[in-house]
């Protein structure tokens, strides 16, 4: 456990020293100022469309920053070649694995943290009110999301390098994010074999649109049943753990060569 | 040596002239043509700016429905995922109150932003202005604007009369039910429904406007094209006959405009229920929840 957290240590130091997720804070809070100060006929107390399209971007933004960061933190080992002296030390290769995913969830679930409270700290210094409980709730889901796709970027990588890991997880969760929950209408339009291929697409990636819980944020829904809250996460815990073993297959195996690695 | 000077001298100034000469003639060129991009934002969105327009409009139609989004017909009922989203979003079919009218507005307004030529959702923005929010000034604003970008459309000109006329300001209505005609059937065909029924209300207004103002004649002239264009709508004939034998006063024309006013926005907001076939439509009131 401890070398797993030295490994997540590891992770956020260096993620500061790129400075990532500050040039992601600038590019959000550009974007509220702009659309806070677009005078809509000035109409008093329009704060809930600032507040959606922030919280559209904070999902954009994350999901950027998650394979960003996911995707290239087992390639960057081997190409720099530290990860001969990393595998030297008592490390196992799960706990390299667990550590890095830990690193990647962590500083972008800090940077969703951070995106909600900007998002909510403009709408209510422009009249807007905080929505209550149903926010915690809502990023608690959104992290699970987060912890989702960070594992499968680590997947991807343990196999790729990180470019080619980066645009199969970016295609793999833009799909489920936006075709998944479509596939009921898709199968009743497509029959036969097309429509057997979708119900296995259905039943086979995974669904992020029971972790957002946008609409019932902005529309004041109160808080969800904590059985439900609890089955969601408990699915989300099972396909992180899922990617999370795929990955842990892929790379428990693989045989790195000096010289070989300039390629990542 | 010096003649070098002078003639980098000459060259700074001969630059210097011709760059504000260029800065003069650019403020005095007529206005860039109607489609370009008018902003350095519509420049950078380029087309997209159609399919953001899209996304607003819908997010108005979601905002309408408290976050409800439409029921779509699907072949798998009932899997863990759709039971676990029916408990998580909101469910409730309910319409918006005037707080969130303004938000509706407000998404309204972007999509005409990114959209000005799509005249259905200025009208639909200016309608929630007037009717939900209560700024009327306001909705008559954004159709000016509208005006700018589709200078030629009836629509837009019988909405700003219709405006008009709730204010009380007859003549201005008189003036854009006048620009209305002029213009229509505008981008359709003269044959098409929608225009032959627009064509009708607009000589319906213009024909009381003109009952109001005692000129009787053009009244009748104004009925009997409606006539011609629905020989069904028989009752106009009694009204016809009223008007030619003189015993109507003309303060009936008001009265008759206000009632057509209302019954007319009261059709615009008849919901379609999507949660059974029929698609029955009626009005919704503050109780209404389905």
């Amino acid at each position: 456990m401890t070398r797993t957290l030295t490994v997540a240590r590891v992770v956020w130091l260096d993620v500061i020293r790129r400075k990532d997720f500050y040039v992601l804070l600038i590019l959000m809070a550009l974007l509220l100022v702009a659309l806070v100060s677009m005078n809509l006929f000035g109409l008093g107390g329009v704060t809930a469309y600032v507040a959606d399209i922030g919280l559209m971007m904070s999902w954009v933004f994350t999901w950027i920053l998650a394979i960003s960061i996911g995707s290239r933190l087992l390639p960057q080992e081997e190409s720099r070649g530290t990860i001969f002296s990393l595998l030297a030390k008592p490390v196992t290769r799960l706990e390299l694995i667990l550590g890095k995913w830990l690193g990647a969830w962590s500083i972008v679930s800090v940077a969703t943290v951070l995106f909600y409270g900007l998002v909510f700290a403009v709408t209510a210094l422009h009249g807007g009110r905080f929505p209550g409980w149903i926010v915690l709730q809502a990023i608690v889901l959104h992290a699970m999301v987060v912890a989702i796709v960070c594992a499968a970027a680590l997947m991807f990588s343990t196999r790729l390098n990180s470019d080619a890991a980066a645009t199969l997880t970016g295609a793999l969760t833009a799909t489920s994010f936006l075709l998944v929950p479509r596939i009921p209408e898709f199968v009743a339009q497509a029959g036969g074999l097309r429509g057997g291929l979708l119900l296995f697409l259905y039943n086979l990636l995974p669904h992020f649109e029971i972790f957002d819980l946008r609409m019932r944020v902005l529309h004041d829904y109160g808080a969800v049943s904590a059985a439900t809250f609890m089955m969601v996460i408990g699915y989300g815990l099972l396909v992180t753990i899922g990617f999370l073993g795929l990955g842990w297959i892929g790379y428990r195996g693989k045989q790195f060569t000096r010289g070989s690695l300039s390629g990542y | 040596m010096s003649v070098r000077r002078g003639f980098a001298a000459w060259l700074v100034v001969l630059v210097g002239g011709a760059f504000a000469l260029s800065c003069q003639i650019q403020a005095r060129m007529t206005p860039q043509p109607k489609d370009a991009p008018a902003s350095a934002g519509a420049a950078l969105l380029g087309e997209s700016r159609l399919g953001l327009a899209s996304y607003f409009h819908e997010m108005a139609d979601l905002y309408f429905h408290c976050g409800v989004a439409h029921t779509r017909h699907e072949a798998i009922h009932d899997t863990w995922f759709q039971k676990r989203l029916t408990a998580l979003r909101p469910s409730l079919h309910k319409h918006a109150d005037r707080q969130a009218a303004r938000e509706i507005v407000a998404w309204l307004r972007l999509a005409a932003t990114m959209n000005p030529h799509d005249v259905e959702i200025v009208l639909l923005a200016a309608f929630w202005l007037h009717h939900e929010v209560g700024e009327r000034e306001l909705a008559q604003q954004m159709l000016k604007e509208a005006q700018v970008a589709n200078p030629f459309d009836y629509e837009i000109q019988m909405e700003r009369g219709r405006l008009y006329l709730y204010g009380g300001d007859v003549a201005a209505a008189r003036a854009r039910f006048d620009a209305a005609l002029a213009f229509w059937p505008g981008a359709r065909a003269p044959d098409n429904d929608t225009a032959r029924h627009d064509q009708a209300r607009l000589l319906l207004y213009r024909s009381l406007i003109h009952e109001v103002d005692g000129e009787r004649r053009e009244a009748i002239a104004g009925l009997r094209e409606i006539l011609l264009l629905f020989p069904e709508r028989t009752h106009l004939e009694n009204r016809i006959a009223t008007l030619e034998s003189g015993a109507e006063p003309a303060l009936l024309g008001g009265h008759v405009w206000n009632n057509l006013l209302q019954s007319e926005d009261e059709r615009s907001m008849l919901c379609e229920t999507d949660a059974d076939d029929t698609k029955a439509a009626h009005v919704h009131g503050e109780d209404c929840r389905h």
